[in-house]
């Protein structure tokens, strides 16, 4: 008896054949359902000049022929009703949503008009332009504004510089967990399931699963990875800084350390060893709600596992205590010697060839970096990795406070403002007031109705994009089918709309291909070539095997900030941070209390006894996206909360009722599922929510109260901010009741 | 005897739920009808919670409960181990609904009868189960005998 095993996804020669025999046509391209570029690439079947469906690419590095629930709903996607099909110019009131079509080149006549007249008005720092998530067009939108002379690249505050500046100002670099070696793996904050499902993060948990390695999950509700781990630590959002600084004091109390380490790579251990005595594990239960002996447990754990490595999440990000998280966990994985070992947290490993960077750091001086309107780390540390950025609730907040001075020309590319950010109340006021609101997109937006300009850019699908790199092949990416309307895509935005500006020289006088060059110079190739090889091109070159313990190396990293040429000035690992304490901050990792939490304003609590915070991914959605996707909108069809068994009692609530959650800063409306997957003293729901189904008979909700958008709830007083990195508290206290 | 059969080590499932989209999107029931589905069942109190998670469709059953229930003979199990439905014969009476222990038989606008078939109306091979070469973990599996 021979046994036949199904593979995953499809070869070419498969595609071809289901292509031939359906009498469609098939194409390789890659996959655009999520922000942060995954680089999972596909086949996508094509019938009378439309996307029917798509399947996993096997011959593909990062997905090896899975696609996940969105990958494989993308036909739905690029064909909605939804998709915006020509540029629009408002015609009534801010917030009717009257339009006119225009052409593109009116619009982009328009835009440029403005942006000349205002930068020589107003300087052109009152140009903001806010950012998306991780994507592809994000440098040429900073080369954009720091060729035009602003440096307000309006970040988000929560997704990955966060954690990434904590941990560069304390052990020189991000922090790879070497999943694949090691014994004891730590998911803090992190969802590797549903954040990249098809690529290395679920594959690794699941190798790791295989292996017997343990696998322990911090987070304070029950997910897929949790169902994995060993040990859980249901954790209190926001408290991620609490439970390491208790871990440290633990490991240095029972003498956990990897001494030689500390005595030769470490700046300030005293000043730690002291400055951990008061963060007890009682005082860590008290905090986070994790038992004190799990603490005690969970750090012996992790410091006595030689290899033992730590995967952290955006979670941590949703903090005013995250650049408290990072570097206490930084610092923990100095102290117990796992930094740079096999099995452990890797860093300065030698990345595959890239293309030829078209950021302008060279722009970045100080005067240009002291016009922030709202620097999002201190401009004393600003350029960070990403050039300098300012802080994205604030930037929008500069329209109506007029300080430290306004945004004229707000323009949002792939970014819903009303849902991405907190207290839409407040953001809705800006957006009727700012001078010029431009609004980019590939599907109908909430901000639409706002905006003096709503441009519709192409899929990936339907124009060229610019080339992608997958290890050490440089792949193209071909259009597959006719654009579905008047359409450029954003590099053409970017590229025409400098040209008209007058900074062609520097923006290859608009023209895509020379840009395209400009990147392929690295490789010594042409794109005309690139396009003849729709399997990519290889790029030889010589990537070293890795090596350990370049600590020489790595603890020397240079900075791009001009006055500071080093990230760490001892080129050792910071326990003890001179450079902030020289700026003002905090030299030690301190644990700040909030007012809305458990543990804070007694007060509020009465009238607001629960603890909530949101997830940002889910199997169905990226972000505030694809709730029209009718596939998707049938896995997660409405926003529910969880809430536990004990809470939903004492308030009548059964699993399916409607109910409201109010907080002292709005309120939303959501079904309830009651379970015991999540703490007793904490509900979470899904952010995003606004967008409806029209396939599934689903209407748009209420960006504001009534609706179910989660950032209606959260504060946005000072309070809420991480002191250091402006990373936005996602958790608030709410009263949850039945609603009819 | 049957060819071919789904296995699934739920231990390895992280709910990503692309076997249930991958169904959706290859084999287009209407809107509102699934031949697969992932579910989860908790047990336990917190924090001593365990969720299991499991991919749901037709079994295809060596003795199948719908078949027997069926008024009109319009359920089969056939050679390859497929459960399939003759939609012509079908009366959409619900019964086989009754009998499967597992909730499985959808009913569109035409009121037939409608659940997995593992792909047997599917021509091209290559074509076949999008359920299975869509998970990432290697949970969910058809095996099948080439040998019989």
């Amino acid at each position: 008896m021979e046994l036949k095993k199904i593979k995953k996804g499809l070869t070419r020669d498969e595609a071809e054949s289901i292509a031939y025999s359906m009498n469609e046509q098939v194409k390789a391209s890659y996959c655009p359902m999520c922000g942060p570029n995954a680089n999972c690439r596909n086949y996508v079947f094509i019938k009378d000049g439309k996307i029917v469906r798509t399947a996993g690419m096997r011959e593909a590095e990062a997905n090896r022929g899975a696609l996940c629930a969105k990958g494989l709903a993308a036909a739905e996607w690029q064909n909605s009703c939804d998709r915006l099909t020509t540029p629009l110019l408002r015609m009534g009131k801010r917030g009717e949503g009257k339009f006119k079509k225009i052409s593109w080149n009116e619009a982009l006549d328009i835009i440029a008009d403005k942006l000349k007249t205002q930068k020589e008005k107003y300087g052109p720092e009152s140009l903001a332009i806010l950012s998306p998530a991780l994507r592809d067009y994000k440098e040429i939108s900073l080369r954009f504004l720091a060729v035009h002379g602003s440096p307000n690249h309006a970040h988000s505050g929560i997704c990955a510089l966060q954690n990434l500046f904590s941990f560069f100002y304390t052990i020189g670099g991000a922090p790879v967990a070497d999943v694949a070696n090691t014994d004891l793996v730590i998911y803090w904050g992190k969802q590797p399931a549903y954040s990249g499902p098809s690529g290395a993060p679920a594959r690794n948990l699941t190798e790791a699963y295989k292996r017997r390695a343990r696998i322990v999950t911090v987070k304070p509700s029950v997910e897929p990875d949790v169902a994995m781990s060993n040990m859980w630590i249901p954790i209190r959002p926001g408290t991620d800084a609490a439970l390491a600084l208790s871990m440290l004091h633990v490991i240095i109390k029972e003498n956990l350390l990897d001494h030689d380490f500390i005595e030769k790579w470490c700046n300030g251990f005293e000043e730690l060893k002291e400055h951990v005595k008061k963060y007890t594990p009682a005082w860590g239960e008290y905090i986070t709600g994790i038992k004190e002996e799990q603490i005690i447990h969970f750090a012996r754990l992790y410091a006595t596992t030689p290899k033992a490595c730590i995967e952290c999440g955006n979670g941590l990000e949703h903090s005013s205590n995250a650049s408290a998280a990072v570097r206490a966990i930084a610092s923990m994985m100095a102290v117990t010697g796992h930094l740079d070992r096999k099995g452990c947290n890797l860093l300065g490993n030698p990345r595959g060839p890239e293309p030829k960077n078209i950021m302008r750091f060279d722009l970045y001086t100080e005067e240009f970096v002291d016009k922030l309107v709202a620097s999002e780390m201190p401009k004393a540390f600003m350029p960070f990795i990403e050039g300098t950025s300012s802080a994205y609730f604030k930037t929008i907040e500069s329209i109506l406070t007029k300080k430290p001075y306004e945004i004229k020309t707000l323009i949002a590319p792939g970014t819903q403002p009303l849902l991405s950010t907190r207290n839409p109340k407040l953001v809705k006021k800006a957006l009727e007031e700012v001078e010029f609101f431009v609004t980019i997109d590939v599907m109908r937006m909430a901000e639409m109705p706002y905006a003096d300009i709503v441009l519709p850019v192409a899929t990936g699908f339907e124009m060229e994009h610019p080339f992608v790199m997958e290890k050490n092949r440089v792949i193209p990416r071909p259009a597959c089918v006719k654009p579905l309307g008047d359409y450029k895509t954003i590099f053409h935005f970017f590229l025409e709309l400098a040209e008209r500006l007058g900074y062609g020289a520097d923006f290859w006088h608009g023209n895509f291909d020379e840009f395209e060059n400009y990147r392929l110079s690295e490789f010594g190739i042409k794109i005309d070539e690139l396009r003849n090889h729709s399997e990519g091109i290889e790029i030889k070159t010589e990537v070293g095997n890795i090596k350990y313990e370049k600590y020489e190396k790595i603890f020397s990293t240079p900075n791009f900030v001009r006055s500071k040429p080093l990230f760490l000035p001892q080129k050792k690992v910071a326990l003890y941070n001179t450079l902030f304490e020289s700026e003002g901050y905090d030299a030690l990792p301190v644990y700040r209390e909030s007012d809305e939490s458990l543990t804070g304003d007694k007060e509020l609590l009465k009238r607001y006894p629960l603890l909530l915070s949101d997830y940002h991914t889910s199997k169905a959605y990226s972000a505030s996206w694809l709730r029209n996707v009718p596939s998707l909108r049938e896995l997660m069809p409405e926003p529910t909360v969880e809430i536990h068994p004990e809470a939903a009692k004492i308030r009548g609530i059964n699993t399916g009722d409607t109910v409201k959650i109010e907080s002292p800063h709005g309120w939303i409306v959501v079904k309830a599922e009651v379970t015991e997957r999540i703490r007793p003293d904490t509900v979470m729901v899904l952010h995003g929510w606004w967008m409806g189904c029209r396939e599934l008979g689903k209407d748009d909700l209420h960006i504001c109260d009534g609706g179910g958008n989660v950032n209606n709830l959260y504060g946005t007083s000072r309070q809420v901010y991480d002191p250091l990195v402006t990373a936005m508290s996602s958790q608030t206290l709410v009263e949850v009741s039945r609603y009819e | 005897m049957s060819r071919k059969r789904f296995i699934f080590h739920a231990e390895l499932c992280i709910a990503c739920h692309a076997c249930e989209v991958a169904c959706k999107t290859w084999r287009n029931p209407e809107n509102g009808i699934k031949y697969r589905r992932i579910e989860s069942e908790e047990s336990g109190r917190f924090p001593d919670v365990c969720v299991q998670y499991r991919t749901v469709g037709c079994l295809h059953c060596e003795k199948p409960l719908c078949m027997k229930a069926c008024p009109v003979n319009a359920i089969k199990k056939i050679n390859s181990g497929s459960v399939i439905v003759n939609e012509e014969k079908c009366i959409g009476c619900r019964k086989c609904l009754n009998a499967c222990p597992w909730n499985i038989p959808c009913f569109g606008k035409n009121g037939k009868m409608r659940k997995c078939d593992m792909c047997e109306k599917i021509i091209p091979e290559a074509m076949k189960y999008p359920c299975v070469k869509a998970c990432p973990t290697g949970a969910f599996q058809i095996v099948i005998d080439d040998d019989l």
